[in-house]
């Protein structure tokens, strides 16, 4: 019964590097040029495969460890997060908070081996994207709770059945979850206008910064992550926040059209918001927990349900 | 550590998990722990006081369940806290090239010194793994605890969670690394420069314990309110040095504890006016104590 789900989760390793790549694309037609394709972030992948390594000064076993463990940590993540209301019995849970957990197993291990190498530009990058981070969770763990209000649980499965249906949108805490998690989205993916995934300067960098001396087969791990997790969190963020309903295939219909809805969303910000001071982050975020608090009191005091 | 590298001040460590593996492994053990990464045991009960805050908001009444809620993200975000801090802990102290020449030379200290810190450290490793096996047992001390006990388990399997299975995730985060290091295959790779935008690499670029933290500082300006000075001397149109001081003054020393001691010391000051070491004068005090409580029986006060 669940092996269908199991097949789309495992998909999710091949398919992941799309949504960069759909982004992009997007993104470039919304700004009037015509982009690479779809397929730029496999040929990336498959360049970068082919290439040796570079193992900068004091580059040692964290070093060049962390892009097999921080790939092995996306996978556990695929693995958690279920499609369309199932998942396969990979024997690891489904909970939301154990998700929150082994992603930030994958930061630790980053910017440790930023520290490893000593490069200045990893360890800004680093330091800034631990520092949004301490204002992300809090955001995080709000867009769950709103989720597990519905479901009296942090078990995936639960959220997402509960989040199913036109019931839900009837009253205002739906919508606060919705706005909290884009935030979260936004954060986590690191786009535009918190971080912007296009640059090449090394002084703006954030999630692109620790990757900036990793070459070959180590750099290629890494950027498969990266799309990894924009897989993980759009999946997510569809199957809780986005309108799903009836049986296996049409809510795996639905997820797939609302992860793509949700790149165009982003291609869209991408196009017409600027990078956003980084000081001015937190105070973002903040508005982010606000709207979500007042989302969860609503809920919980009994409004419009 | 200290006894290896002869400091314990961060910005004078480093390196020190090539030149003392052992205790290195320890305190890297000791600080994933602490900063809550699963499989270890931190995170185990940082996913259990989660799940308790997040089921306080689930069920109880409007007040309680805000509290809860705004004590979820609380600690959500000191989490965040917490592996900001302690990466950066195992940065300078373990990793990157040595800061003093005593750190070059660190080595692990003999064998009786080492026993101590790898069984807590493998406790950390097996306390995070199976932290369902002690569960239920912590559960049953709980005030108010119900007749129903859970089910004894390697992972954590509580109802209204979608479980926490450590050692699965352990196997199975070891698993797929190990394949994938097999899937890289043998390592070709170049020796290189680290990039700092073509200068040469000096010691002097290095980071520093207040450098990493700098972006956060600066977010909660208002609240740590960091102060700084910046001197720079010119001399013939040219700068010639700038000393740059800044720290950041603890909050609760400024706003509790200072007034307190300030007023403490105002207080016995006054106290020691009345001590002139004048035998006439405590011959006095005593009279006028005698003759207060003469006063207050007399009115009835003491009954």
């Amino acid at each position: 019964m669940n092996g269908p789900a199991a097949v789309v989760q495992l998909a999710g390793i091949v398919l992941a590097p799309l949504l960069p790549g759909a982004i992009q694309t997007l993104k470039a037609r919304l700004q009037g040029r015509r982009g690479a394709s779809v397929l730029q972030p496999y040929r990336t992948l498959w360049r970068l495969w082919h290439k040796s390594a570079v193992d900068p000064q004091g580059a040692g076993v964290i070093y060049r460890g962390a892009p097999p463990l921080v790939a092995a940590c996306l996978l556990a993540g695929l693995a958690i997060v279920p499609v369309a209301g199932r998942a396969g019995s990979f024997g690891l849970g489904n909970d939301a908070l154990v998700l929150v957990g082994v992603l930030a197993l994958a930061r630790f291990v980053l910017a440790a081996a930023s520290w490893e190498t000593g490069n200045g530009f990893a360890l800004m990058a680093s330091a800034r994207e631990l520092m949004i981070s301490v204002f992300g969770e809090a955001l995080l763990v709000f867009a769950v709770l709103i989720a597990a209000l519905p479901a009296h649980s942090t078990d995936l499965l639960a959220m997402s059945h509960a989040a199913a249906g036109g019931h839900i949108w009837s009253g205002p805490t739906h919508w606060c979850g919705v706005i909290a998690f884009a935030l979260v989205i936004l954060v986590e993916t690191g786009r535009q206008p918190i971080d912007n995934p296009d640059t090449h300067l090394e002084l703006t960098m954030i999630h692109e910064g620790p990757l900036l001396e990793y070459a070959g087969r180590d750099l290629a791990l890494l950027q498969w992550a990266g799309a990894a997790r924009h897989w993980v969190i759009l999946v997510l963020g569809a199957g809780l926040y986005l309108p799903h309903w009836g049986g296996f295939a049409a809510t795996l219909g639905l997820r797939l059209a609302g992860v793509g809805v949700l790149c165009g969303a982003l291609a869209l910000i991408e196009t017409e918001q600027a990078k956003m001071r980084i000081l001015r982050v937190p105070a973002l975020l903040g508005v982010g927990c606000a709207i979500a608090l007042a989302g969860a009191a609503m809920w919980i005091g009994g409004v419009g349900i | 550590m200290e006894r290896a590298a002869g400091s314990l001040d961060l910005d004078h460590l480093g390196g020190l998990l090539r030149r003392m593996p052992w205790t290195g492994g320890a305190f890297l053990v000791g600080c994933m722990a602490i900063a809550g990464l699963p499989p270890l045991n931190g995170f185990a009960s940082e996913w259990l006081v989660l799940q308790s805050l997040l089921h306080v908001a689930l069920h109880q009444p409007l007040g309680i369940a805000l509290a809860g809620a705004a004590a979820l993200a609380g600690l959500a975000a000191t989490a965040a806290l917490a592996l900001l801090c302690f990466v950066k802990v195992v940065g300078l102290v373990l990793l990157g090239q040595p800061r003093r020449a005593e750190c070059a030379a660190a080595v692990d200290p003999p064998p009786g010194m080492l026993v101590g810190m790898t069984l807590l450290a493998l406790m950390c490793i097996a306390l995070g793994l199976v932290p369902g096996l002690v569960l239920p047992t912590l559960a049953g001390l709980a005030p108010g605890a119900s007749g129903a006990t859970l089910a004894r388990h390697a992972g954590m399997v509580v109802p209204g969670t979608g479980s926490y299975l450590p050692l699965p995730l352990a196997l199975a985060l070891a698993a797929l690394t190990a394949a994938l290091l097999g899937v890289r295959g043998r390592r070709r790779s170049a020796p290189a420069p680290s990039w700092a935008c073509g200068q040469p690499v000096v010691a002097a670029l290095s980071w520093s314990s207040a450098g990493f933290t700098k972006p956060l500082r600066l977010v909660l300006e208002a609240v740590f309110r960091p102060r700084r000075e910046i001197e720079v001397v010119r001399g013939g149109g040219m700068v010639q040095s700038v000393t740059y001081t800044g720290h950041v003054p603890s909050l609760l020393d400024a706003s509790v504890y200072e007034p307190t001691v300030r007023a403490g010391l105002r207080a016995a000051s006054a106290a020691r006016r009345l001590q002139s070491g004048n035998v006439r004068t405590y011959a006095g005090y005593l009279l006028g104590l005698v003759i207060g409580l003469l006063v207050l029986v007399y009115t009835g006060v003491l009954g």
